[in-house]
């Protein structure tokens, strides 16, 4: 049984109505995702910002809401376990998140921030071997106990996702939703903090949903990529088969999008990075979600949405254009 | 470097910041002067400022005599009088900033961090109350618990919990917009344990220099209250109703107005360099 299972997940926000009594609106973010994880693996989830990657990243831990579709964990649909239960199983599944200072209580130290998830998952343990149990996750992620005293404000970038990090495992996950977590540290920082992840991955068979624009860092660390487009999934693949070739233009296009590190081919490729007019989510296209900007784009994508079909070697794509095997 | 001198908290280079403060720290010390005095000097005294002395009706200030400022017309001690009026004033102004404190500091936390229509709801009443007149307040009030001390009580911290509320759900709503919120839920804190750990600890800096300026408003509105006849009634002698007698008879003698002003006065100013320090202390744009 495979770890995570997503069935059909719709995830909205609920939005004010006008006026006071108004009902309020909810305004749909993700459509339809499906997908399986099993445990030491990694699902690359790409896509501009605003594609609905995060909301579907915070949605999966249901930190809000789904509005539709299921997710289950180790087979158990995450819906049915009440809240108090649920608080307590949140130490399996966890999420480390895009700006690693504002993750951070500016009030805490270092180590209370670390240790505070125990009061919840083992509430048992006593005030020393919580103490222990933080050290021993600040040492995983590579910090010293000098560390434990420290105040976020006397934290560099990296340290401070590392110190996320900590927190995360502090409960001994088996799934960490990582949201855009190098996207706001330097480019050095950012190797070490990849190469962190990797490594736990390895000696603690996490499983990790790696949410990104950034193609490269996926193409490094994902075994599956999902490619998202205005909350909906426009391409699954398996990583080598994704980045030989992307099959969906939407995806073609995130690649040409890629900064290349030769300023010749770079300066050719500008003219190719996504062009058009994004959709608004509150106006959503009645046809496939990319037609505005497809160069491959017809009368038919506009008016009729592609349903995401499998395709040869565990591959599926939502095009017109790409013939699907059955 | 030893871990403890490199962690530093950002508390603790608050207070530092503070001590640098002249003023402040002035006024700390002649603050604790005067609540000393108003809680222990009637102790030295022979009498209370309730003892009539009838030889000495209206005495003046004489040093010499055992009424040092002089008695009033009933031949009580002013300056026993004003001693113990303090002790009442400042303990109503404390007290009573810290209880609207609070309800406003959990209000505006809770408003704030719950967003959407709870806010909005909550927010609604605050502005409700907000224009509620006053004086019928307070007649309401005094209808309800009596001319006495609850009914002041509870006029003082309805009106005064409204602005802490509104400052702190600016601040809780900022907060809450976080990711360490986040974080917290992830970790399965409860929402009640999230506003308490994580959004009111980060309000504090704004709460501690608001509630400094709380405590003059307290004792101000309790001297009007006296004035609309609610609160400390007479014989009890407070801040309040001191400079009340002492500025009906203003215009012919001054001797009644001076010692509890002076008094009063002092605690303000005290209060507010207090304030003054604390905010700059705690204003990271200011360094
Ligand atoms: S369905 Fe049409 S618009 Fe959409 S990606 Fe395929 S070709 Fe482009």
């Amino acid at each position: 049984m495979p770890l995570l299972e997503v069935r059909r997940l719709d995830v909205g926000y609920l939005i004010p109505g006008e006026g006071l009594f108004a009902r309020p609106r909810r305004l749909p973010i993700v459509h339809d995702v499906s997908f399986d994880l099993d445990p030491g693996r990694t699902l690359g989830i790409v896509g501009e910002s605003g594609c609905g990657k995060s909301t579907l990243g915070r949605a999966l831990l249901r930190l809000n809401p789904p509005s539709g579709g299921e997710v289950l964990w180790r087979g158990t649909d995450l819906a049915t376990v009440p809240a108090r239960a649920l608080r307590r199983q949140r130490a399996e599944f966890q999420i480390i998140f895009q700006d690693p200072l504002a993750a951070l209580d500016p009030r805490m130290t270092v180590l209370a921030s670390v240790t505070r998830p125990l009061a919840t998952f083992a509430p048992g343990l006593g005030a020393r071997a919580r103490e222990e149990r933080g050290r021993a996750a600040l040492e995983k992620v590579g910090l010293g106990s000098d560390f434990a005293g420290r105040y976020p404000h006397e934290l560099s970038g990296g340290q401070a996702q590392r110190v996320g990090i900590a927190r995360a495992l502090v409960g001994d996950p088996k799934l960490v939703i990582c949201d855009e977590p190098v996207s706001a540290l330097d480019v050095s920082v950012q190797a070490q903090v990849v190469n962190l992840l990797m490594d736990l991955q390895d000696q603690l068979d996490l499983a990790l949903v790696f949410i990104s624009h950034n193609l490269a860092v996926v193409r490094q660390m994902a075994h599956e990529v999902m490619v998202m487009c205005l909350g909906r999934v426009v391409e699954k693949a398996p990583r080598g088969a994704f980045f030989a070739a992307p099959l969906h233009p939407y995806s073609q296009a995130l690649m040409a999008a890629v900064p290349e590190p030769d300023p010749h081919r770079e300066r050719a490729r500008r003219g190719t990075a996504i062009a058009g007019e994004v959709p608004s989510v509150l106006t959503p296209p009645s046809g496939c979600v990319f037609a505005s900007r497809c160069p491959r784009a017809e009368p038919r994508c506009h008016g009729e949405r592609p349903a995401l079909r499998p395709l040869q070697g565990g591959r599926s794509a939502a095009c017109h254009f790409i013939e699907g095997t059955s | 470097m030893a871990a403890d001198t490199v962690a530093r908290s950002t508390l603790a280079l608050q207070f530092a910041r503070f001590r640098r403060n002249r003023l402040a720290i002035v006024s700390i010390w002649l603050l604790a002067l005067i609540v000393a005095a108003c809680f222990l000097g009637p102790y030295a005294f022979p009498f209370t400022g309730e003892d009539a002395d009838f030889d000495f009706i209206g005495a003046p200030i004489d040093f010499t005599s055992p009424h040092l400022f002089g008695t009033d017309d009933f031949g009580r001690d002013l300056l026993v009088r004003t001693l113990e009026g303090g002790r009442v004033s400042l303990t109503i102004g404390f007290l009573g900033a810290f209880v609207a404190g609070v309800i406003g500091v959990l209000y505006g936390a809770v408003a704030g961090f719950a967003g959407g229509r709870t806010d909005s709801l909550m927010m609604r009443l605050v502005e409700v109350l907000y224009g509620f007149p006053y004086v019928i307040l307070v007649i309401l009030l005094s209808l309800l618990f009596g001319g006495g001390n609850t009914a002041l009580f509870a006029a003082i911290v309805f009106t005064l919990w409204l602005t802490p509320a509104v400052i702190v759900r600016s601040q809780a709503e900022g907060l809450a917009r976080r990711e360490f919120v986040e974080a917290a839920r992830a970790g399965g804190m409860t929402s009640t344990a999230i506003v308490l750990r994580h959004i009111v600890p980060n309000c504090a800096s704004v709460v501690i220099v608001y509630g400094s300026l709380l405590v003059p408003e307290v004792i101000l509105s309790e001297s009007f209250l006296s004035f609309l006849g609610i609160g400390i009634k007479e014989p009890q002698a407070s801040w309040g109703n001191l400079i009340q007698t002492g500025t009906s008879a203003m215009s012919t003698d001054l001797r009644l107005l001076l010692l509890p002003g002076a008094l009063l006065v002092a605690v303000l100013l005290c209060l507010n360099f207090i304030a003054d320090g604390l905010r700059d202390a705690f204003d990271p744009n200011d360094r």
